[in-house]
């Protein structure tokens, strides 16, 4: 993809799709913007290509912090909107867990089988943390909140959500440490 | 203006730096001391790996394949289009304005006149498509020379950095340690500090096999203190590590490795697997 393969980009799509439109739901829960965020992520991949450096990270990490940070910028200027016509309330629904408990869809057999994989031994990490260690977590990574706003939005001090955070992510890394090579 | 803050600042904050839920000023600071501290660094790598796994427990049934499909042509359509811009010639044509002939009803001057224009416009298109071709072609050649400058930049990093790793075990400020332990096949690993350039090379061998969750850490020890110069993972037995860290030549007392939790940790938790006293050799 680097050289410009468009071919290369749709096989780029195709593998990582069912993460990324996942996560940009997850964050959003707004099928029009959706679908526009999930194209901009990719788009934004396609034209940055050549800025990826692998010995700085996996491409995993590279185009989930694009499709985060697409999502969460088009979550706050919604957030911002809404403040401004003080018609409707704070915008953390989008932190929430989502009802919808289903797998990643996936056209590709043995890559669905792949995510699949992957999301249970996260799913069990998770599990393993402590529920408010878990919350602030996903307060952070799927609401977009800062640990200020975390702590403003659980009525929790500061200091504690700090810890919680810090503790959640050590835990976090040390079970999911056995996933690392798989990200290169 | 970026506040200073210290090193186990920084480390404990670095969690939240990783899903980015940090206040823009702490934000700034954390950055500012991880770009000169190679520990913090690693710790952010790995906090960052792990953190976007959490991603994968989103549930992706919102978006079906429809809308799938429906973004993958858009976006291939884009990217194609984005290919031709750079090399289909721009649309924006030349005009080409007529002057009325100045002499009126001249029959043969305005058949002369009608003879050089079509000849006018016959050889301005072949000028214009020999000047498409040539564009076509230099954005071509620009496209191709930006590859190989890519390819080019990759080669001389790699290149900089094996001058670099050379520089640090060959210097003439070089000292040589080795690391050792008792036992069969053990591990061993050889130490190059450039005391001038404050660099440290450690080169290892038949490191151990890690358990998941666990990293060697390497220490220079001093009569005060035991100083992290950073974490590492053999392949299959083998590891480089390099720090870069200032300390006076008669400061230090040991090098050593030690196991630890993934990581790493602000002091050695575990007797040293591989270790050398210095000063003898």
């Amino acid at each position: 993809m680097q050289s410009g393969d468009e071919q290369a980009l749709g096989a780029f799509y195709d593998r990582w799709f069912p993460i990324v439109s996942g996560v940009v739901a997850r964050i959003l829960r707004s099928d029009g913007d959706v679908e526009d965020v999930i194209e901009e992520t990719f788009w934004q991949a396609w034209r940055q290509a050549d800025r990826f450096v692998a010995d700085r990270g996996s491409v995993q990490t590279w185009l989930l912090t694009i499709t985060r940070s697409r999502a969460l910028d088009r979550l706050r200027a919604a957030k911002r909107r809404r403040e401004e016509s003080l018609d409707e309330p704070g915008a953390l629904d989008a932190a929430s867990p989502a009802p919808d408990d289903a797998p990643q869809s996936s056209s590709d057999p043995s890559l669905a089988a792949e995510h699949a994989e992957r999301r249970r031994l996260v799913l069990d990490a998770l599990a393993d943390l402590p529920g408010e260690q878990r919350q602030a977590l996903e307060l952070g990574y799927f609401g977009g909140l800062s640990q200020t706003e975390i702590a403003e939005q659980t009525g929790q001090p500061l200091g504690t959500v700090k810890t919680r955070m810090r503790l959640a992510m050590q835990k976090l890394r040390e079970r999911l440490s056995i996933l690392r090579e798989d990200t290169r | 203006m970026t506040r200073d803050i210290g090193h186990d600042e920084a480390f404990a904050a670095l969690g939240a730096l990783a899903v980015d839920a940090l206040d823009a000023d702490e934000r700034a600071a954390v950055l500012a001391h991880a770009s000169s501290c190679l520990i913090c660094r690693q710790e952010l790598a790995e906090l960052r790996e792990a953190a976007s796994n959490i991603a994968f427990t989103a549930p992706a049934a919102a978006v079906g394949a429809e809308s799938r499909d429906r973004i993958r042509g858009r976006l291939l359509a884009r990217a194609s289009a984005d290919g031709r811009s750079m090399t289909t010639p721009s649309r924006d044509k030349p005009e080409i304005t007529r002057t009325a002939p100045r002499w009126g009803n001249a029959g043969l001057f305005a058949a002369a006149a009608s003879i050089l224009l079509v000849l006018s416009v016959a050889v301005l298109g072949y000028v214009l498509r020999d000047r498409a071709r040539l564009r076509d072609a230099a954005t071509l050649q620009t496209a191709q020379a930006a590859r190989e400058h890519a390819t080019s930049d990759s080669l001389r990093a790699a290149v900089l950095s094996r001058d670099s790793l050379l520089a640090g075990i060959t210097g003439r400020d070089v000292a040589l340690m080795t690391l050792t332990t008792n036992g069969t096949k053990a591990p061993f690993a050889y130490m190059f500090w450039d005391r001038r350039a404050n660099t440290w090379t450690m080169i290892a061998h038949n490191m151990p096999e890690l358990k998941a969750g666990r990293t060697y850490q390497l220490w220079l020890v001093t009569a005060s203190s035991k100083i992290s110069a950073g974490t590492f993972q053999p392949q299959n037995g083998d590891a480089v590590v390099r720090a870069t860290y200032a300390l006076p030549a008669d400061e230090l007392k040991a090098l050593a490795v030690t196991e630890e939790p993934a990581g790493g940790a602000p002091q050695p938790t575990s007797a040293p697997v591989i270790a050398v006293t210095a000063g003898s050799h």
